[in-house]
């Protein structure tokens, strides 16, 4: 029993000291406003939780911190768990519980998986707090295609649309590049997937729309991405004389293992080509899939918005402040972390006359999340755009890569090939 | 775009071919995996757990030696006939040495406990060593370089234009095996050694009522298990070019399948359950589909362990308890 | 505990998420989530530390409970049990129910496995269950061409199952509030605390004692492994039911990554850190894992790198000991196995015995001898009644049983008249004790007869051998060595008894009166044998002589009507000897027992014995009185050696 009053008494100084100790004071006129984000911060994703971490940090700077005469206040939680160091819904609860129950909090920006994103949006949505997401592009979130039963009603109890995403969601992504695998050519689609919720999304809709184009898809398998050895099932797909490989999946599930293999059982071009989503579009993987293989497959990716270097006024400039700012190339979504994150202090500048007005929380909360709805023609890094009925964004610019030879040290990279539709 | 898309596709006799160089190529890994699992379980009757995370930091250790010695690209010529055994010989010690360490660390302590306490401790060492992996290394998966040259065999030494791939890793693969499960196999039947391990296994207190220093035996035991881990993380890092902190726990899973498979504690039944769970996946990814694989491989561990725990090859043990 | 410390306590639980709120400190909400972690380890308590079967595929159990009551209760897959007021009520049990089943289906395969092969089984299905709710998301049956079933989705495959409904209480706010959940998850604890604590003090719970202390040992004394091992798994796992479906009901949205192997490990270490088999200890390590991983992990950075930036170590400013986690879960394992395997709150285990008397602290009390007036009389009465007609208890005929080519029993005939003590010698190696173990049903004879009371015993297992009216000890000791002389005693008297699970827990009348029964006939057999006074003392603690007694009263305890001795009295003193022979002739006499001996020591058996049979190489050679055997070449030849008869002359002149 001593042990244990130890342990307790211990338990409880310890939590009085970590809740007292993130929160820094600053004198603002009107109060302070604090926006809460949620994605995982450690292990594999801790150079992307960085850059979108950094992102909205971005956008906050740019303002000084302060938007018709409210602080703001950043705070960044972790959504990974404790057992496993990936996201974990249980954690992803706590936060925007957090979030929720904290009467300072306004905007939940969150999350990166989208499968805790089908967990936080129901817990928001019940608060009228706005969610603004850098990077989930699941479907069902917002809309019907590509869903499953429910979808997206399930994430609006509330009976109105608090989630939000200033990037194109993976139907579009999908469909784009079964068009764009006509257009090169494909008689015969093999498809992979992760068996991830991005991965097998994107395929799908993959599928779908090449049935539909009536390009023929020998079959949509996942694979085992944990295994090092792809070599069978690519063996099927040489022996299915496929013209075309699709992987659905990140650059973490496998893929490396996939484009080189795929040279080792002659699975290249002109017999057969590559193409994947931008969960691929790392130089990581060039590196680890080597740039034989890249080039010899005829690699192609497809990418949400614009390359860095089509990006022209706001996204280019933004390009360059982060750069300048954090001596780094952004990552994948750290720059619609800070178009989110642009967003949102646009909406609250917005919203300030009613936010003055409101009598509690709740309030404050539904004000700016009409705002945010209410985006039209907004400047951002892809060009102007405004939030559709559902939250999503009404442009689908997409782009294609393909994998060249240049002079780096690497020996090849991703460049820029056409705009997809 | 233009290009011929009427090449051959593959007739059904190059398929099983082919599928029967992946499958070898695979169970050869296995093999050599499973073999330090048995021999430790023919010793002391300990599963353990932490093998196959030997086998990982093998890979990991291979990759600092080849660093340390300024390889990063393709070797060839004398290069590629000095360096490359050294490593392997480099690695190998390294591995043994730590398996040995493992054992006297977490293992020893608990020799007279029940069979359940060191299985516990394994499982601890088996999370320490990939923590370590991970600090090492990063989360992320790790390219391992091309070292040894990879040539199409059939295209560019014969000029036939065939569906099959056989390539010069491939035989890398067996022709590393082979020699090495040779060895062994001297070792064991042929040394002093090899044969104080084979009586402990067989029966502990007599073998020690004849002279034979038991613990030192284990000790050797653990060297040579480890070692031949080593060797096949090596091996995987070259043939597969990709390694990551948690690859030990599933490669593993499958080497302890095969040796359980082949008869636990029988050395040839490891080496003979190696190349069967290696063909057998091989297939089940091929005609089933990869996603089913790990539960058919697992399916198939736990109906050996209910219907004939002794395997293919291994001896009925006389008391359960 | 004290009754002070006690209402502290459940005031402390009661009033903590009030003082929460007032507070701001938002913590009830990962407080609710570590409770379900809890709950789970204390399920696995049941598997681990009552059965003492190692289980590395918890989450299996986990996963079942959540998609149970993710399933059942929304309209994912169109279940017509979403959306009424009682849907999480009924789910509930549905999903307690669902996760026993599949514990009987894990636990059947792993039922004649040993403890090493049970655990990779385990962890076997942990691995699979989460790989097949993965891939049934997306079914796709094709034979030939045909294709029956094309994308059935039967899980939700990755994406999990989304909405869960939630309970519904009128007036109370499941939806918005973290309070409420809080104190369902503590009412299911604090059920789930007493239905365990009622376990383990049940005849269910010494029976899994005794499994965990020595399977063989416990299988001849009555208790039945199998079904003893199912109840752990099927309790254990129905447990993990509730808490799986409280952590569905309350995330709304579950996905199979939240139920892996990881998840197994970390409840394992909860279990092993804490104390396996203390509910308490199993509660602390929670606890300790899960603060020690939200909170000290975290923490610790902070000072280490304020550390770093103030001693100007580069290194140490970024350092992350979050990704240490498993590496301090690993060594803890390691840690506690090597240092202290009973976790911290278990039993402290005092080293093992040597076999050296001079280390022992204490001075043993001398054992009482046995007493005759403290004859049971129930025993009496149930040896007594009941034997049909014939005077043969026991009546082997051609026993034959050879284990690979070695011949250990070659048709052996052997009668055990009723009330009769009948001797079985033989060298070293002569079958006697494979007689014994064939007998019991340990081990399967080739071929033979075996009859018991007339009916055969051949294809028995053990325990039902035991049912029977056949009590054996063992060679060496086999006690449980962990549990009291009082619990040794109570678990032969197991097969008597009949108290079911619901009764285990319930305490029914009857069950608290058959327990009470027990406890005195086994307080009076300990008598008995001369133990009284040493009821609660560990039997591994007590000196040999009193050890080999235990044995005796815990075969007694079974109510047998044939006792098989194997070497009682091998090394003992004289004096233990005399008092050993005294007892076995007690028995005879006041309790009309049948006896089979096995002995070396020549005085006794043939002081003792009735007949004699005498086996070499697993074959009969004699068999006769005392005296003929003496004089029986062959068993000079083969065992006694020829000076024997002069010997046996000069020693039974008078001290």
């Amino acid at each position: 029993m001593r042990v244990s009053r130890i342990v307790a008494v211990a338990t409880v100084l310890i939590s009085i000291i970590a809740a007292g100790g993130n929160v820094a004071a600053q004198q603002c006129p009107k109060g302070k406003l604090r926006l809460y984000t949620s994605w995982p911060m450690q292990g594999a994703m801790l150079p992307e939780g960085t850059g979108m971490k950094n992102g909205v940090d971005l956008a906050v700077s740019e303002v000084n911190g302060v938007v018709a005469g409210y602080c703001l206040e950043i705070v960044n939680l972790d959504d990974a768990s404790p057992q496993t160091g990936k996201w974990d819904g249980a954690v992803e609860a706590e936060n925007a519980n957090k979030a929720v129950g904290d009467p300072l909090a306004i905007v939940y920006i969150g999350t990166y998986n989208s499968g805790a994103a089908k967990v936080s949006i129901p817990i928001t949505n019940r608060a009228h707090m706005a969610q603004v997401t850098p990077a989930n592009t699941y479907p069902g979130l917002t809309k019907k295609r590509g869903a499953a039963p429910g979808e997206p009603d399930i994430y609006r109890p509330g009976g109105f649309v608090n989630y939000f995403r200033p990037i194109p969601a993976d139907d579009i992504q999908g469909a784009v590049a079964a068009k764009w695998a006509k257009r090169l050519g494909a008689k015969k689609v093999y498809i992979l997937n992760d068996q991830e919720l991005y991965g097998k999304g994107i395929a799908d809709v993959f599928e779908a729309t090449a049935k539909k184009l009536g390009l023929p898809v020998v079959a949509n398998e996942g694979i085992d991405w944990k295994q090092p050895d792809q070599k069978p099932v690519l063996t099927k797909i040489r022996a299915s004389g496929a013209d075309l490989v699709y992987l659905g999946g990140v650059i973490e599930t496998g893929a490396q293992v996939v484009i080189r293999q795929m040279k080792e059982v002659g699975l290249t071009a002109p017999r057969t080509r590559f193409m994947g989503p931008d969960g691929l579009l790392e130089e990581e993987l060039l590196k680890g899939a080597t740039c034989d293989a890249a080039l010899a497959t005829d690699m192609r990716i497809t990418f949400a918005g614009l390359p860095f270097e089509k990006m022209r006024g706001v996204g280019a400039r933004t390009y360059e402040t982060y750069k300048a700012k954090y001596g780094k190339e952004p990552t994948s979504y750290a720059l619609y972390a800070a178009e989110g994150g642009r967003v949102i202090i646009d909406a609250i500048k917005r919203a300030a006359p009613t936010i003055e007005k409101a009598k509690d929380v709740t309030e404050k909360r539904e004000a700016v999340r009409k705002a945010i709805a209410s985006t039209k023609n907004f400047e951002g890094i892809n060009g102007k755009w405004s939030f559709d009925e559902n939250g999503d964004v009404d442009y689908d610019t997409m782009s294609g890569f393909k994998a060249v030879k240049t002079d780096s040290p690497l020996g090849c990279k991703f460049q820029f090939e056409t705009i997809l539709e | 775009m233009g290009g011929h898309l009427g090449a051959p596709h593959m007739t059904g006799w190059e398929v099983l071919v082919q599928q029967t160089i992946n499958g070898l190529t695979r169970g050869a890994v296995f093999a050599l995996i499973a073999l330090g699992y048995t021999m430790v379980y023919g010793i002391i009757e300990l599963i353990n757990f932490a093998h196959g995370d030997v086998f990982m930091l093998g890979l990991f250790i291979s990759l600092a030696w080849f660093a340390l010695l300024g390889v990063t690209g393709v070797l060839t010529g004398w290069k590629l006939v000095t360096l490359l055994p050294l490593v392997f010989v480099l690695t190998m010690l390294t591995t043994a040495a730590l398996n040995v360490a493992i054992d006297r660390i977490a293992y020893r302590p608990l020799r007279r406990s029940s069979r359940l306490a060191p299985l516990i401790t394994a499982i601890g060492v088996s999370f320490m060593l990939e923590n370590v992996a991970l600090l090492w290394k990063g989360p992320a998966p790790i390219a391992y370089p091309d070292i040894f040259p990879s040539v199409d065999i059939l295209r560019e030494w014969f000029g036939l234009d065939s569906a099959i791939f056989l390539t010069t890793k491939d035989i890398l693969v067996v022709g590393a095996t082979l020699p090495l499960m040779l060895a062994l196999h001297y070792f064991v039947t042929r040394t002093r050694w090899g044969k104080a391990m084979r009586a402990t296994a067989q029966d502990r207190e007599t073998a020690q009522a004849m002279g034979i220093d038991v613990e030192r035996t284990i000790l050797i035991t653990f060297f040579v298990g480890g070692a031949l881990a080593g060797a096949a993380g090596l091996i995987q890092g070259m043939y597969y070019n990709i390694g990551q902190w948690w690859m030990g726990y599933q490669a593993g899973l499958r080497a302890f399948t095969a040796a359980v498979l082949g008869g636990i504690g029988s050395m040839s039944g490891a080496a003979l359950g190696g190349l069967v769970i290696g063909f057998l996946s091989a297939w089940s990814d091929q005609y089933i589909s990869a996603r089913w694989t790990n539960a058919i491989v697992f399916s198939i561990l736990i109906v050996v362990l209910v219907f004939r725990p002794r395997g293919l090859l291994g001896e009925a043990s006389a008391d359960k308890a | 505990m004290t009754a002070l410390a006690r209402t502290v306590l459940v005031v402390a639980l009661l009033a903590y998420p009030f003082v929460d709120r007032a507070l701001g400190l938002q913590t009830v909400h990962a407080v609710s989530d570590g409770m379900i972690y809890m709950l789970l380890a204390l399920g696995l308590n049941i598997v681990v530390g009552y059965a003492g079967l190692l289980d590395l595929g918890y989450a299996a159990f986990f996963a079942i409970g959540a998609y149970a009551m993710g399933l059942l209760n929304s309209p994912v897959l169109g279940s017509p049990l979403y959306g009424h007021a009682w849907s999480f009520w009924l789910c509930i049990w549905v999903a307690a129910a669902v996760s026993a089943l599949l514990g009987l289906v894990i636990g059947a395969p792993t039922l004649r496995v040993r403890g090493d092969y049970l655990a990779i089984i385990t962890l076997g299905f942990g691995e699979i269950i989460p790989v097949a709710i993965r891939n049934l998301g997306d079914v796709t049956i094709e034979i030939g061409g045909w294709r029956p079933i094309e994308r059935l989705n039967l899980t939700g495959g990755e994406n999990g199952v989304n909405p869960v409904g939630r309970p519904y209480l009128p007036g109370v706010p499941f939806e918005t509030d973290p309070i409420p959940w809080y104190f369902l998850i503590l009412v299911i604890g604090a059920f789930s605390v007493w239905a365990m604590s009622r376990l383990r003090d049940s005849r269910l719970g010494r029976a899994w004692m005794a499994i965990r202390e020595d399977e063989t040992a416990a299988d001849c004394t009555g208790v039945n492994p199998v079904s003893t091992k199912l109840l752990a798994f099927a309790l254990g796992a129905s447990f993990s039911g509730f808490a799986g479906s409280v952590y569905a009901a309350k995330l709304q949205a579950i996905t199979p990554g939240a139920f892996e192997f990881q998840v197994s490990i970390m409840l394992l270490c909860m279990v092993v850190l804490g104390g396996a088999g203390s509910i308490r200890g199993v509660i602390l390590g929670a606890m300790l894992i899960t603060i020690f991983d939200r909170v000290v992990l975290s923490q610790t950075t902070f000072l280490v790198r304020w550390i770093g930036r103030a001693t100007g170590v580069s290194a140490l400013t970024a350092i992350d000991l979050t990704l240490w986690r498993w590496f301090f879960f690993g060594l803890g394992l390691v840690l506690v196995m090597l240092l202290r395997p009973q976790g911290l709150a278990g039993r402290r285990v005092r080293p093992v015995a040597t076999e050296d008397a001079g280390d022992e602290p204490a001075v043993p009390e001398p054992s009482a001898p046995p007493r005759l007036e403290a004859v049971p009389e129930w025993l009496k009465a149930r040896a007594a009644a009941g034997v049909d007609g014939s005077d043969a208890v026991l009546d082997v005929q051609g026993l034959t049983k050879s284990f690979g080519g070695v011949v250990a029993l070659n048709a052996v005939d052997l009668v055990v008249p009723r009330g009769a003590i009948i001797g079985l010698i033989g060298p070293n190696g002569a079958g006697k004790t494979t007689f014994f173990n064939v007998v019991t049903g340990l081990v399967r004879p080739d071929a033979g007869r075996i009859t018991f009371a007339g009916r055969s015993l051949v294809g028995l297992r053990p325990n039902a051998v035991v049912a029977r009216g056949i009590a054996r000890t063992f060679q060496s000791i086999r006690l449980f060595p962990l549990m009291s002389v009082l619990d040794n005693v109570l678990v032969g008297e197991h097969c008597r008894l009949a108290s079911t699970v619901a009764g285990a827990v319930l305490r029914p009348p009857a069950v608290i009166a058959e327990e009470r029964r027990a406890r005195e006939r086994a307080r009076a057999l300990l008598a008995f044998v001369g133990l009284d006074g040493k009821d609660d003392d560990l039997a591994r603690n007590l000196p040999y002589g009193d050890q080999r007694r235990l044995e005796i009263a815990r075969a007694l305890a079974t109510e047998p009507r044939l006792l098989l001795l194997d070497e009682p009295t091998a090394g003992m003193n004289p004096r233990e000897t005399d008092t050993l022979t005294e007892l076995i002739g007690l028995l005879r006499r006041e309790l009309s027992l049948s006896i089979l001996l096995i002995e070396h020591d020549m005085e006794v058996v043939m002081g003792i014995s009735d007949r004699i049979s005498v086996l070499d190489y697993g074959t009969r050679i004699a068999e006769g009185t005392a005296a003929e055997i003496q004089r029986h070449p062959r068993v000079i030849e083969a065992y006694l050696g020829t000076g024997y008869e002069a010997e046996a002359a000069g020693r039974s002149a008078p001290r």
